[in-house]
């Protein structure tokens, strides 16, 4: 099973209309290889680029980072990228074809050692893997590429997809009572199947109809991302500390009224809880650790899926920066200068406002 | 002082052709990679205002000695060509390593490498070397010139809204673009000098590279098919008058969702 990732890039807080493309190009990917898709985000106003990513499909993960500060984007993104690939190791990293997309693609093949597929004009999946197609000498000839042992990354021209939303989906999790993952695995599960905004719009018709959906098939479990006060999800959260998913006994199960907590039921079958994940911020995340004991009893008449927080690798490496999640502004961490910044990333941008061409004189005053 | 300007030897534009196992065939009729011309001739310019040298450097088969010889004519002080039967058929990250490997051996404050290449259209080896090598990366320079401390270089980097002026501490490597004006034709003369230039053979021994991670067998790409594109369909002509036909053009682009 692949694990694509587009990344995207943003321009004034918003993702480009070439990673709306990407976004739909590892969606496309993901089904056609039974796999995964999820775009990244790294840069100034993440998390509400995030919003309009999630429209297109794939699970979203956002990081707010200083892109339009003092350093050129690429030399902020790469290294946020290369630590989470690094972590989560995806099969294909499509990037934009676009000047910082090359910059980054660059850094990240050195970083991480995977080789590049360049222009791409049409991207497939055959034989387990991406295969590339590419226009070459002046568009005389046209080639077909692949990387030779599987994994790498592909810059992707624009025009390669349309960009298109998707329909929405929900993905059942088997609910073994041996479940034991790692909460990655789950996050790949949840954030990729519902989406807040999606949620937030659910109508109790919708409710009823899972229901009745998990009522029919035992084995099953429903997972959705439980809701934090602002609407966002404790998606990211959860993902950055690491855990594991663990069923609580069936017995537990029972039909509660409905709360007036403004929510709609569905809202609710998962319970997310970090209040250990983040170590000296707990206090931060105290709504969290509450939720559960408000809103954990409505998923009434199923199983529960509790979903708990623990110290991890990820969270430690990322800490010190903001982490959003898919739906936008559930801040884990302070925005702060991310500690693995190496030293091509200590530009200094003597001025980083747009010069018009003929204002070469005016730039060196600054 | 001293810049290396990274030179990829290409086929002639117009002349390439693949070769066994779908690899461009770059045996003989190689010239400079025309990017790469652009940031010779803006190192041969800081030079000649600020004093030092240019030193080229490249990876690639014998015949790339002929694209060295151009950029030697050109002005360029001194040549490094490395060359080994091994390297025949790497992949970017394979030639990535290489140069990396070759600029280690090298003394200079800046490295220059054009954008993209003619026959492979990668644009990515030059962010591969800097963060191999831990140097600062200024891309896509439409305008360089050394800091007034003398310990940094100014970039001017291309943005869609006009461009970003960067500053970054020496050594540092600086990907160039065509804004950064014509390169110069070889003099009479400059050809005649470049007979008696310089110019430094290195093999992966040197370089202390292990043949084994490069060339074909360690490549990471492949290229599956190669074959000329379908042909195009007519193209619509529109002779009307200017309002006309700027209306015809919207509708046009309308009907296919681009405005």
């Amino acid at each position: 099973m692949a694990a694509i990732w587009a990344v995207a890039e943003l321009a004034g807080g918003r993702p480009t209309r070439l990673s709306l493309e990407l976004a739909t190009l590892a969606r496309q990917l993901a089904q056609a290889s039974g796999g995964t898709a999820t775009v990244v985000a790294v840069g100034s106003g993440a998390a509400g680029a995030a919003k309009e990513l999630a429209a297109l499909g794939p699970r979203v993960i956002a990081v707010e980072a200083p892109t339009e500060g003092d350093r050129p984007a690429a030399s902020v993104v790469a290294p946020r990228l290369a630590a989470l690939a690094g972590e989560a190791r995806p099969d294909v990293l499509l990037v934009p074809a676009s000047p910082d997309g090359k910059d980054v693609a660059g850094f990240l093949s050195a970083l991480l050692e995977l080789p590049v597929l360049v222009s791409a004009a049409g991207v497939r999946w055959a034989d387990g893997g991406p295969v590339v197609q590419m226009s070459t000498f002046g568009g005389r000839l046209g080639t077909e590429s692949a990387f030779t042992h599987g994994r790498g990354i592909i810059l992707v021209r624009p025009g390669t997809a349309t960009a298109e939303p998707a329909l929405r989906h929900v993905v059942h999790a088997r609910g073994d009572d041996e479940i034991s993952h790692g909460l990655s695995q789950v996050a790949e599960q949840v954030g990729g199947t519902l989406l807040a905004e999606e949620a937030a719009e659910q109508t109790e018709d919708d409710v009823h109809g899972r229901r009745q959906h998990a009522e029919r098939g035992h084995e099953q479990i429903e997972i959705q991302i439980q809701l934090a006060d602002d609407g966002a999800p404790l998606f990211a959260a959860a993902r950055a500390a690491g855990g594991h998913l663990r069923p609580p006994p069936r017995q537990q199960p029972h039909r509660q009224p409905r709360q007036e907590s403004g929510r709609e039921p569905g809202q609710l079958l998962a319970q997310i809880r970090a209040e250990e994940a983040f170590g000296q911020r707990a206090d931060e995340h105290a709504d969290l650790a509450a939720q559960p004991n408000q809103h954990g009893r409505q998923a009434d008449g199923r199983d529960q899926i509790e979903i708990q927080a623990a110290q991890a690798g990820l969270a430690r490496r990322f800490a010190g920066q903001r982490f959003i999640a898919a739906q936008g502004a559930r801040v884990v961490g302070p925005q702060d200068r991310h500690p693995d910044d190496a030293r091509v990333h200590e530009l200094d941008v003597v001025d980083a406002r747009r010069h018009l061409a003929d204002d070469a004189g005016e730039a060196d005053q600054h | 002082m001293r810049i290396v300007v990274l030179v990829k030897a290409v086929p002639i534009v117009g002349n390439e052709r693949l070769g066994d196992g779908f690899r461009v065939d770059r045996g003989s009729g190689l010239e400079p990679n025309g990017n790469d011309e652009y940031v010779l001739e803006a190192a041969l310019k800081l030079t000649e205002a600020h004093g030092g040298e240019v030193t080229l450097l490249t990876m690639g088969p014998a015949a790339a000695a002929e694209a060295l010889r151009k950029g030697l004519a050109m002005g360029a002080t001194r040549a490094v060509h490395v060359s080994d039967e091994a390297l025949a058929g790497s992949c970017a990250r394979a030639t990535a390593e290489v140069l990396a490997a070759a600029l280690r051996r090298l003394e200079y404050d800046l490295a220059f490498a054009g954008a993209d290449t003619s026959d492979g259209q990668g644009g990515i080896v030059a962010a591969a070397i800097a963060a191999r090598l831990g140097l600062p990366y200024l891309s896509y320079a439409a305008h360089i010139e050394p800091g007034a401390d003398g310990a940094t270089v100014r970039v001017h980097r291309l943005s869609p809204a006009g461009y970003d002026v960067l500053e970054a501490p020496m050594p540092a490597l600086v990907m160039g673009t065509q804004v950064l004006g014509e390169p110069r034709y070889p003099s009479l003369r400059g050809i005649m000098q470049a007979r008696g230039k310089e110019t430094l053979t290195w093999s992966l021994a040197d370089l202390g590279i292990d043949p084994a991670r490069v060339g074909a067998a360690a490549a990471t790409t492949r290229v599956l098919t190669a074959a000329p594109p379908p042909p195009r369909a007519g193209a619509t002509i529109i002779r009307d008058a200017p309002d006309v036909a700027v209306e015809r053009i919207v509708d046009f682009l309308a009907a296919r969702s681009l405005v």
